[in-house]
């Protein structure tokens, strides 16, 4: 009986045979597991066939741009050839919009290839073929201020992934503030290091002295390791010839 | 590649959709089974337990909701266990005792023992029922009349050793008791489809009731428990008693009306879940009981690391891009007006994730479809309480339960003590 203080565990009598009869419900579990297993492969198969999709998209898309990027090539050739400064500023036009096409894709295929799971080589092979389109597209716009004095200036920006180097990040976000600020003024250029074995991205590095990363490289101008807005603005807006209002004033002959 | 708090997230995902699936496929296989209106052929002597301790604005409510019950007056008796109470329960009890002479009711006072909860003024009132059967009757509860006959007509078996009554919240006012509201419902309907494999783990002080010889004979109720009616439940399965649960009688109850009571509630109650699973390891894994052995009791146990692991893997993910952002903006000067006022919206339908996407549309459908059958068989109405708390419990509750678990694991690595209130 209680005692009202303190609880003893009793055992009741009684036979375990008239009590209730415990079921275990194996096949319950195990076909819980096969629907659990299959939802989850159903999900990863769809993944794996939206990847294989993205990979098409993105050939495609490189196509695009191979072929936005000879127009804008003849256009240049076209102006080198008969030099006339009305033209000049379409092509620029014309090239500026390739390059923002160009730097959509690049973007989608780099959070694209992060995701990969089959086709690894695939995207190796992707993102060789638009690193070499972003050289080309730099080269071009080279020439084209040259040709045409264009007000804006090139940017390197030699990165990696953020667990290589891990301020490239906030690289990034420093980089992409500053495109949104000095819009056509300022062209960006990057270049992904990461595993890719190309040899002219070799060359590029070795021409620049590119030792670690991030490394930004401002016409004449290397930036090694992260590089804040304060130090890069000034640069930028003292390579323009009619600076952005947002530029901070430079003293005469500054020496940056 | 994916980064670690993401495969934390599958693993989370993949574990809960298993045990959602197994409860379907029991809700499939056997469906809802159907309550037959039993009518009562014996009428039997019952005791009402109720205790109480400080309960002066809802004693007089509850001692009445016992006294309309439609039951032959000879034939019931409430038991009022005064746990020392310091305000006028005494004389509220005392002074319904008088204007109600032709009702057997009864107080008893108790002197309070510091720090120990219901279980010893429930054993102490255990000592004076004359009942057969005896009913947990909480104060912040209460019941229709025909509540009694209705579940007493459910003992039809010896083994049948407690009868559960569908434990509502009693007129839900503020948000956090809408969304309760919701959550009960939902338990409710769980632990129906646990009762229907013997697995329910818990008796609930609403209304619920007991076979008082069988009770007796566990040794009553455990004092040092915090949870003393899961406690007994435990036992209840460890000796091989079956536990009904209904969905068609219906018990209500207040629940906390803000946050910080809700914590403190929940904190007990999972932290009375941690300890006694613990305290009854042996039924863990242990095939003599079947599913509440095999099945339930991992559930119980792994759902507390999944809510755990869940708050923190989704607070790493929700917190992480503002904090990157904050951290980054300094580099930029703050300038969040070129930032924002030049963005560029590129959207392709390439971009969404579709795995996570089907994932989640899966385990939306299934708790949908779980819920409109909840509310289907508790005969509530699915928007009652407004599409806002039904939104929150669907998508944001989960957090409260894994922020409260996280507490618990804190309480207990400072080694505090589990006090009941």
């Amino acid at each position: 009986m209680l005692d009202g203080t303190s609880y003893e565990e009793r055992k009741p009598d009684g036979d375990r045979k008239t009590m209730l009869q415990r079921k275990i419900s194996k096949e319950k579990y195990v076909i819980a597991a096969i629907i659990t297993a299959a939802i989850f492969f159903m999900g990863f198969f769809l993944g794996l066939v939206v990847e294989n999709k993205r990979v098409d998209v993105m050939s495609d898309l490189y196509q695009e741009h191979t072929v936005a990027f000879s127009s804008s090539q003849m256009q240049y050739e076209y102006l080198s050839e008969f030099t006339s400064n009305e033209t000049c500023n379409s092509v620029f036009d014309t090239y500026y919009r390739s390059l923002e096409d160009l730097d959509k894709t690049q973007r989608r295929l780099e959070s694209f290839s992060k995701n990969e799971k089959i086709n690894h080589k695939q995207f190796d092979l992707l993102k060789r073929e638009y690193l070499l389109s972003e050289i080309k597209f730099w080269l071009l716009a080279k020439k084209i201020k040259d040709q045409c004095n264009s007000d804006m200036v090139p940017l390197l920006n030699f990165h990696s992934d953020p667990k290589i180097c891990p301020d490239c990040d906030e690289q990034s976000f420093v980089l992409n503030y500053l495109k949104k600020k000095f819009g056509q003024k300022l062209l960006i250029f990057s270049f992904n290091l990461k595993d890719i074995n190309e040899p002219m991205v070799n060359v590029l590095k070795m021409s620049y002295n590119v030792t670690s990363l991030p490394t930004l490289i401002v016409e004449d101008l290397k930036f090694e390791g992260f590089t804040a807005r304060d130090e890069l603005e000034p640069a930028i807006c003292a390579r323009l010839t009619d600076p952005l209002e947002g530029c901070p004033e430079l003293a005469e002959n500054g020496s940056i | 590649m994916a980064t670690v708090p993401a495969s934390f997230i599958w693993v989370i995902y993949v574990i809960s959709l298993y045990f959602v699936i197994f409860w379907f496929l029991v809700l499939m296989e056997q469906g809802i089974t159907k309550e037959k209106k039993i009518k009562l052929k014996k009428i039997p002597y019952v005791s009402i337990l109720i205790p109480v301790w400080n309960e002066e604005k809802i004693v007089a409510k509850t001692v009445n909701s016992a006294i309309k019950l439609d039951y032959p007056r000879d034939k019931y008796e409430i038991i009022v266990v005064n746990d020392g109470s310091t305000d006028r329960t005494k004389e509220i009890v005392e002074d319904l005792i008088k204007k109600n002479k032709k009702i057997n009711i009864k107080l008893l006072n108790k002197v309070r023992v510091k720090g120990k909860g219901k279980a010893a003024p429930m054993n102490y009132g255990m000592k004076f029922v004359k009942g057969e059967y005896v009913v947990c009757f909480d104060a912040d509860s209460s019941v229709a009349p025909p509540t009694l006959k209705q579940l007493l007509a459910h003992f039809t078996d010896k083994n049948v050793a407690a009868v559960l009554p569908c434990m509502k919240v009693r007129k839900p006012k503020t948000f956090m008791q809408k969304v309760q509201f919701a959550e009960y419902l939902l338990n409710m309907f769980y632990k129906k489809l646990m009762g229907q494999v013997d697995c329910v783990h818990v008796v609930p002080g609403a209304f619920s009731i007991y076979r008082t010889n069988v009770i007796k004979k566990l040794g009553g109720f455990d004092e040092t428990n915090i949870v003393e009616d899961m406690e007994m439940t435990y036992r209840l399965q460890k000796y091989h008693y079956k536990v009904v649960q209904l969905l068609d009688v219906d018990a209500y109850t207040a629940v906390p009306k803000d946050l910080k009571g809700y914590y403190r509630q929940r904190n007990r109650w999972l932290k009375g879940t941690l300890l006694t699973t613990i305290q009854h390891k042996s039924m863990l894994f242990n095939k003599e009981y079947g599913d509440f052995g095999m099945f339930m009791l991992p559930m119980v146990l792994i759902s507390g690391v999944l809510a755990v692991t869940m708050v923190l893997a989704t607070g790493y993910y929700a917190f992480k891009p503002y904090v990157n952002f904050i951290y980054d903006s300094y580099f930029i000067g703050f300038d969040f007006w070129t930032l924002f006022s030049k963005i560029k919206i590129d959207l392709s339908l390439w971009d969404i994730n579709f795995m996570s996407l089907i994932s989640i549309l899966i385990m939306l459908g299934l708790s949908l479809y779980i819920i409109k059958r909840s509310y289907a068989q508790t005969n509530e109405k699915i928007l009652k309480q407004g599409f806002i708390s039904l939104a929150f419990f669907l998508f944001i509750y989960f957090f409260l339960i894994g922020i409260t678990w996280l507490g618990v694991g804190w309480d207990l690595l400072r080694g505090e003590k589990t006090r009941w209130r």
